[in-house]
C-alpha cells in the first residue's frame, strides 16, 4: 500500500517538474488551443433538435417512428381571437377581427396556405339536410356585410357546420385560425424559421388585441420561439451569477489577482467545450445550455482550491513558482479525482435512454474532463508567474493558540452526545422526506408547456383555449393495424365496431377532451346521409350499412390511409401532466386488453402525449437504475481510496439521505421528476460527494497522526472546511440565480442544485463527522502511523 | 454498544432510503368508468318517479333521483350496438330498440335487460316502439319496419303498410283508436281503428319528419327537418305550420301531463315550446349538450333533457315560463 502511495506521489512530483520547467511552452500551447477553440465556440448554434426528446427504444416511440411517414405530424398553430365584450362572437368587429387575423396568417410565409382554417376560409362548410338533400355552403358568406341579417346566417351556418368546439369555442366566446406549417419554404426554398413565425404571429397579437379582442396563440413554432426568447435572458443569469461569484470570491481571497485568475480559469473550460462541440459537430441543446454555467461554477470551485493552496505556502514563505509546484502536488490527486467522480455522475446520466440527455451527459462529461487540463495543468502555470498582494496575507488566517470561531464549535459533533443529537435530527429528516417524497411525480406536475412557467403567456394562452375548445395540442394518437386483406377495413363492422370501442370508452377518461377516431366520423356521415338524424349516429352491423359513411373514410381526414389497411384514433387530453399521462395510458390499455377482436391490432403510442408517456416510463426505469449505479460508483470509488467500509458508509449515508430530501423538495414544489430534473440528481451527487470525500481525506490524515478525534476533525475543517464552504454557497448562489429564470425546466434545475450543493455540504460537516465519531469509538478507523509526517502512508483498520 | 448505535443507524438510514425510492405507484381510482356526459343519450323515459335513458352502443342508464346520479345497467359488453328508443309498456316492463334491429326487454323497471331480437346481417336500425296497453306492442323503423307483439313485447311479426319501405321515425296515439306514424320524406300515415288499417295521408311537407305527439282530443304535433313544426285540430285531417323562428332540425318532445303544453328539442339545444292551439309560447337554447334527441317533465315541472352529449342538464328558467 504505502509503496503505491509512494509511487503515486513520485509520479505526481515528476509532472509537476516538467509542468514548471516547461511552463512556457506549455502555456503558449494552452493559449493556442484557447485561442482555436475560442475562435470554433463562436460559430457554436443552439440546437432545438426537438426529435432528441424522444426515448427513441420505448415501444411507443418505435411505433411512432413507424408511422410518422403515414401520418404526418400536427405541427401547427392555433391563433384564437377571443371576444372580451358582451355577448358572442356574432358581432360585426369580432367578426371583421377574425377575417383580418385569418388573412394575417395566410400571409406568414412558411404557413401551408390550403391548410389554414377559420370561419372565413372556404375549407369550412356547413352541411345542412334539406327536404331536397345536401346543401353545404361556406360558412360566412361572400356578400356578408356585418348586417344583423348576416350575422344570424352565420350563426346558423357556424351551428351546422360542426366546428362549435373545433373552430369556433364551446361557449362562442371565441373562434380560432388555425394553420399547419411547413418544413420548407416554398417561395424560397429555405427551412422555416419558427423563431420569425413566432415573431409574426407576436405582431399580430399586438395588431388586433384591444378592449374587446383578446389573441392568444399556442403551437410548437410559438413556443420555440418563446424558449429562444427565454434562453436569451438565460444570459442574463450567466453575467449575475458571474458578478456575485466575483464579489464572493473577492471577499474570500481579498485579491485581485487572484479572483482574475479563478475566474479566467473557470472560463476556459466552457470556452473549450463550446468550442470542442462546435468541432464535433453538436451544437447546444436548451436543455444543456445550462451546463457551461455548471461547468464554470465547478470550475471556480476548484480554482479556489488550487490558489487557496498556492497562497498558504506563498505565506510560508515559498516563491511564487515552488508555491504553485506543491499546490499541483497537493491538489492535483484529490482534484483530479473529484472530477472524475463529477465526470462519473454524470456519465451514469446517460443510462436514461434518451437522446438529449445522452447529450447533456456528454457535454458535462466533457467538460469536466477538460477542467482537468486547464484547472489542474494550467493554473498552477499562470500562478506561478503571480505575486500575491499584501492585502491578500492575512485573510483566512487562524492565529496560532487560537480556536476557529466556528470550526472548533462545529467539531462538538464529533462528541458521542452531540452525535445522536445529529442522528435524531438526520433520521426526523428523513423520516419527513422519505414520507412526502413518496408524492413526487413522474413527468409533468402543471399543464400547458413544461418548458415555460404555469404564468407565462403561453401557458396562459394555452390554459385559454383548453378551457373554450374542445381541441388543444395535447393530443395522443393510437394506431390501428387491421388484417382484413382485400376489401375496405372501413366497410368491415368488426374492424369499425373495435375502433368505435376504443373511442367510446376513451372518451369516457378523466381529463380526455374528445378523440377523433373513423368510427366517429363515420358515425356523423350516416347519420347525414340518413336525414341527419342522430339517432342514425352509430356504427351498423352490417357492410351496407357502412357504406352510407364512405365520406368519412377518406384519407384526407388523416385518419386513415387508404383502403384503411392502417389507422390513427387522436385522443385529445386536457394537459399532459404526469399523473394524466399515466392514468390515460393505463386506461387506454385496458380498454385494448377488453377489445376482443382479432382482426385489429392497436399500438401505442403518438402524439406529444405519447412521447411524454414514453419519456416518463424511462424517467421512473432510469431513476432506480441510476441511484444505483451512482451510490454503487461512489461507494467503490470511496473504497478504493480509503479501504474502510465504514469511510464508505459515512460518506455515503448523508449523500443518500440528501438525494431523499431533493425528492421530497420536488415534491413539494411541484417539481416532477422528468428528462430536465432527474440529470440533477445525479449532478447534485457527483458533485455533493466532492466535500465528502475532501473533509474524510483530512480526517483519516490527523486520525493518523494519533490525534483524538475531536481534534482531529477540528483540523480537517480548518484546512478544508472554509473552502467546502464557500464552495458550497458560490454554487448554490450562481446556480441558485436560475430559480429567477423565464424558462421553468431552468428554474428547476436551478433551484434544485442549489440545494444539493448546500445540504451536502451540511451533510459533509455534521452527519458525516458524528457517524464517524461513533464507529471510531467502537473500533479506531485507522491506525496510528508511527513516521510522522508522511501524510499519504494511511493504513486501514479493518472496518 | 457503539458499534450496535452506528451500524442500527446505517441500516435504518438504508431502509428509508429504499422506502423513498421504492416503485411508486398512482393510486387506483374506482370513479364509474362511463362518462355519461360523453355518450350520446337517443331517448328518455320517465316510469313512476325513475328516467331510464338508452343511448350510444347499447348504454342503458337509470336514475332513481331525478337524475341526480345514474346506475348504468346495459353495458356494451355483449351488445355493442346503439339503441335508438326505449318505452314503457307498464311501471316494470320497458322495451329498448335499435340498430341492427336488436330488441331489449326489462320487467325489472330497467335494471336488467333480456335480447328479445338482433340482426347483424341487415344491420339497419329501428327507430321506435309504441303501445297503448302494454301488451300489444309496435316496434317501427328504417326502410319500412313494422313489426307487431301481442305478448307485451316477447315475440314480434312484421305487418304490412301502405308504404314503399321509407324509414319509420315515430308513432303515436290518442286513448281511443286513432294513431298517427310520420317519416322519411314527409310520409303520414294514420290509422283509427287501432293499428290494423292505415292510409296514407296527402303530404303537407316535403321534408323527413322526426316526431308526432298527441296532445290532447283531435290536436296533435308533427315536428321534423329545419324546424318545421306543425299542428293539426282535426286528427290530422289538416296541419298547420308553426313558424318557430329558426331553421334546426328538431329530434325530440315531451308533452305535459295534462296535454295543454309541448316541449320540442334539436340541433344545438334548441328549444321550442307550444301550447294546444298550435302557438308557439317559447323558443330558446340549452347549451352544453350538442344537439338534443330527447326530453322529459319531471313531477316538479322541471325539464330534463339528454343529446349528443349526456344527460346531466336540467334547465331551470325555462321551466318556470313555461309551468305558470
Amino acid at each position: 500500500m504505502s509503496n503505491k502511495h509512494k509511487n503515486v506521489e513520485r509520479m505526481v512530483e515528476w509532472s509537476a517538474d516538467r509542468l514548471i520547467a516547461w511552463r512556457k511552452p506549455l502555456l503558449a500551447l494552452f493559449l493556442l488551443i484557447t485561442v482555436a477553440f475560442g475562435y470554433s465556440a463562436t460559430g457554436i448554434r443552439l440546437d432545438p433538435g426537438f426529435n432528441k426528446q424522444i426515448p427513441v427504444n420505448h415501444p411507443f416511440m418505435q411505433n411512432l417512428l413507424h408511422y410518422s411517414d403515414t401520418f404526418s405530424g400536427a405541427n401547427n398553430v392555433l391563433v384564437s381571437v377571443r371576444w372580451k365584450g358582451e355577448g358572442d362572437i356574432y358581432n360585426p368587429e369580432f367578426l371583421s377581427a377574425l377575417r383580418q387575423v385569418t388573412d394575417e396568417v395566410f400571409f406568414i410565409p412558411g404557413v401551408r396556405r390550403a391548410s389554414v382554417s377559420s370561419l372565413f376560409t372556404p375549407n369550412t362548410r356547413y352541411i345542412e339536410v334539406t327536404e331536397q338533400g345536401y346543401i353545404g355552403d361556406v360558412v360566412v358568406p361572400p356578400h356578408f356585410n356585418g348586417s344583423e341579417e348576416d350575422l344570424q346566417q352565420v350563426r346558423r351556418n357556424t351551428e351546422r357546420s360542426g366546428q362549435i368546439g373545433q373552430l369556433v369555442a364551446n361557449d362562442l366566446s371565441a373562434a380560432m385560425v388555425r394553420a399547419d406549417l411547413q418544413e420548407i419554404n416554398p417561395q424560397t426554398g429555405d427551412k422555416v424559421s419558427y423563431v420569425a413565425i413566432s415573431r409574426q404571429l407576436e405582431d399580430i397579437r399586438k395588431t388586433f388585441e384591444n378592449d374587446n379582442i383578446g389573441i392568444d396563440i399556442v403551437g410548437f413554432s410559438k413556443l420555440t420561439g418563446d424558449v429562444v426568447a427565454g434562453l436569451i435572458d438565460v444570459m442574463w443569469f450567466f453575467l449575475i451569477a458571474f458578478v456575485i461569484t466575483t464579489l464572493l470570491l473577492w471577499l474570500y481571497c481579498r485579491s485581485v489577482k487572484l479572483t482574475v485568475v479563478s475566474l479566467l480559469v473557470a472560463m476556459l473550460p466552457v470556452v473549450w467545450l463550446l468550442g470542442l462541440l462546435r468541432i464535433m459537430g453538436m451544437g447546444i441543446d436548451p436543455m444543456s445550455i445550462l451546463v457551461p454555467f455548471l461547468i464554470f461554477s465547478i470550475g471556480v470551485s476548484h480554482a479556489v482550491q488550487m490558489t487557496n493552496a498556492w497562497k498558504q505556502d506563498v505565506l510560508g514563505g515559498k516563491t511564487s513558482m515552488e508555491a504553485a509546484h506543491s499546490a499541483f502536488c497537493k491538489i492535483f490527486v484529490p482534484g483530479a479525482l473529484a472530477l472524475l467522480m463529477n465526470a462519473l455522475g454524470f456519465g451514469v446520466i446517460m443510462l436514461i435512454d434518451i437522446p438529449i440527455v445522452h447529450e447533456l451527459g456528454v457535454t458535462a462529461c466533457l467538460g469536466v474532463l477538460l477542467m482537468i487540463i486547464t484547472n489542474k495543468m494550467m493554473l498552477p502555470i499562470i500562478i506561478s508567474h503571480l505575486q500575491l498582494e499584501r492585502a491578500a496575507e492575512s485573510i483566512n488566517v487562524v492565529p496560532d493558540g487560537r480556536r476557529h470561531k466556528v470550526w472548533w464549535p462545529l467539531s462538538r459533533v464529533a462528541e458521542p452526545r452531540t452525535g445522536l443529537v445529529v442522528f435524531a435530527v438526520s433520521l426526523l429528516l428523513l423520516v419527513g422526506g422519505a414520507w412526502k417524497s413518496r408524492d413526487l411525480i413522474v413527468g409533468d406536475v402543471s399543464a400547458g408547456a413544461p418548458e415555460l412557467r404555469a404564468e407565462s403567456r403561453y401557458n396562459q394562452d394555452n390554459a385559454s383555449i383548453v378551457e373554450r375548445y374542445s381541441i388543444g395540442l395535447d393530443l395522443l394518437t393510437v394506431y390501428v393495424e387491421n388484417q382484413v386483406g382485400d376489401g375496405d377495413a372501413c366497410l368491415d363492422p368488426d374492424v369499425m365496431r373495435a375502433v368505435e370501442k376504443l373511442d367510446f370508452h376513451t372518451r369516457s377518461i378523466p381529463g380526455v377532451q374528445s378523440v377523433a377516431s373513423v368510427a366517429g366520423m363515420g358515425k356523423v356521415t350516416i347519420a347525414g346521409n340518413n336525414e341527419g338524424n342522430p339517432r342514425w349516429a352509430a356504427i351498423p352491423g352490417s357492410e351496407r350499412g357502412l357504406q352510407a359513411g364512405s365520406q368519412a373514410y377518406s384519407d384526407e381526414h388523416g385518419l386513415v390511409v387508404e383502403g384503411c389497411e392502417t389507422m390513427q384514433v387522436v385522443v385529445y387530453l386536457s394537459s399532459h401532466e404526469g399523473t394524466q399521462v399515466e392514468r390515460t395510458i393505463n386506461r387506454i390499455e385496458e380498454i385494448i386488453a377488453s377489445i376482443d377482436e382479432p382482426k385489429v391490432e392497436f399500438k401505442l403510442a403518438g402524439g406529444n402525449v405519447g412521447v411524454q408517456a414514453a419519456s416518463n416510463e424511462a424517467v421512473k426505469k432510469a431513476e432506480v437504475q441510476m441511484h444505483g449505479a451512482l451510490l454503487a460508483s461512489v461507494a467503490l470509488f470511496c473504497w478504493l481510496t480509503f479501504r474502510s467500509f465504514r469511510a464508505v458508509l459515512c460518506i455515503i449515508m448523508p449523500l443518500a439521505i440528501v438525494a431523499t430530501l431533493c425528492n421530497a423538495l420536488m415534491a413539494s414544489l411541484g417539481i416532477g421528476l422528468k428528462v430536465a430534473t432527474l440529470p440533477v440528481l445525479a449532478l447534485g451527487v457527483g458533485v455533493g460527494v466532492d466535500y465528502g470525500i475532501y473533509i474524510y481525506e483530512r480526517l483519516q490524515h490527523e486520525l493518523s497522526l494519533g490525534k483524538d478525534f475531536r481534534e482531529a476533525f477540528y483540523e480537517a475543517m480548518v484546512q478544508r472546511g472554509t473552502a467546502s464552504l464557500f464552495t458550497a454557497v458560490t454554487m448554490s448562489i450562481g446556480v441558485g440565480t436560475w430559480a429567477f429564470a423565464p424558462l421553468k425546466f431552468q428554474a428547476d434545475m436551478g433551484i434544485l442544485l442549489a440545494f444539493m450543493f448546500l445540504v451536502n455540504v451540511f451533510g459533509a460537516i455534521f452527519l458525516l463527522p458524528a457517524l464517524a465519531a461513533w464507529f471510531n469509538r467502537a473500533k479506531r478507523l485507522v491506525r496510528v502511523e508511527r513516521v510522522k509526517g508522511a501524510e499519504m502512508a494511511v493504513s486501514e483498520a479493518a472496518g | 454498544m457503539y458499534r450496535v448505535i452506528s451500524y442500527s443507524f446505517c441500516l435504518l438510514v438504508a431502509a428509508l432510503v429504499l422506502f423513498a425510492f421504492s416503485p411508486r405507484g398512482a393510486e387506483e381510482e374506482n370513479s364509474e368508468p362511463l362518462n355519461l356526459g360523453r355518450v350520446q343519450i337517443n331517448d328518455l323515459v320517465a316510469v313512476n318517479g325513475r328516467l331510464i335513458a338508452v343511448g350510444e352502443r347499447g348504454t342503458i342508464v337509470v336514475s332513481e333521483d331525478n337524475g341526480q346520479n345514474w346506475q348504468v345497467t346495459h353495458r356494451d359488453g355483449e351488445i355493442p350496438v346503439t339503441l335508438t328508443d326505449i318505452t314503457a309498456l307498464t311501471d316494470q316492463v320497458l322495451l329498448a330498440v335499435g340498430h341492427d334491429s336488436v330488441i331489449l326487454r326489462s320487467e325489472d323497471a330497467g335494471l336488467s335487460w333480456e335480447l328479445i331480437e338482433r340482426d347483424s346481417e341487415l344491420g339497419e336500425p329501428l327507430l321506435g316502439s309504441w303501445s297503448a296497453d302494454g301488451q300489444n306492442v309496435y316496434v317501427y323503423g328504417s326502410f319500412g319496419k313494422f313489426w307487431l307483439s301481442a305478448d307485451a313485447g316477447r315475440t314480434f311479426e312484421p305487418q304490412e303498410l301502405p308504404i314503399y319501405g321509407e324509414h319509420l321515425s315515430a308513432m303515436a296515439g290518442d286513448e281511443d283508436k286513432t294513431r298517427i306514424i310520420v317519416g322519411e320524406m314527409g310520409l303520414v300515415l294514420r290509422s283509427f281503428d287501432g293499428g290494423d288499417a292505415w292510409e296514407k295521408l296527402d303530404p303537407f311537407y316535403n321534408g323527413s319528419l322526426f316526431g308526432v305527439a298527441h296532445l290532447h282530443g283531435t290536436r296533435w304535433v308533427a315536428y321534423g327537418m329545419r324546424g318545421h313544426v306543425f299542428f293539426s285540430g282535426d286528427d290530422g285531417d289538416s296541419w298547420t305550420q308553426v313558424n318557430v323562428g329558426g331553421e334546426l332540425p328538431l329530434y325530440g318532445h315531451a308533452v305535459a301531463s295534462s296535454g295543454k303544453q309541448m316541449l320540442i328539442v334539436g340541433t344545438a339545444g334548441f328549444l321550442v315550446i307550444m301550447n294546444d292551439e298550435g302557438e308557439l309560447l317559447e323558443t330558446g337554447s340549452i347549451g352544453g349538450l350538442g344537439t338534443l334527441t330527447s326530453a322529459v317533465i319531471l313531477p316538479d315541472g322541471e325539464i330534463f333533457v339528454a343529446g349528443q352529449r349526456g344527460l346531466m342538464q336540467r334547465s331551470h328558467n325555462l321551466v318556470a315560463a313555461w309551468a305558470k
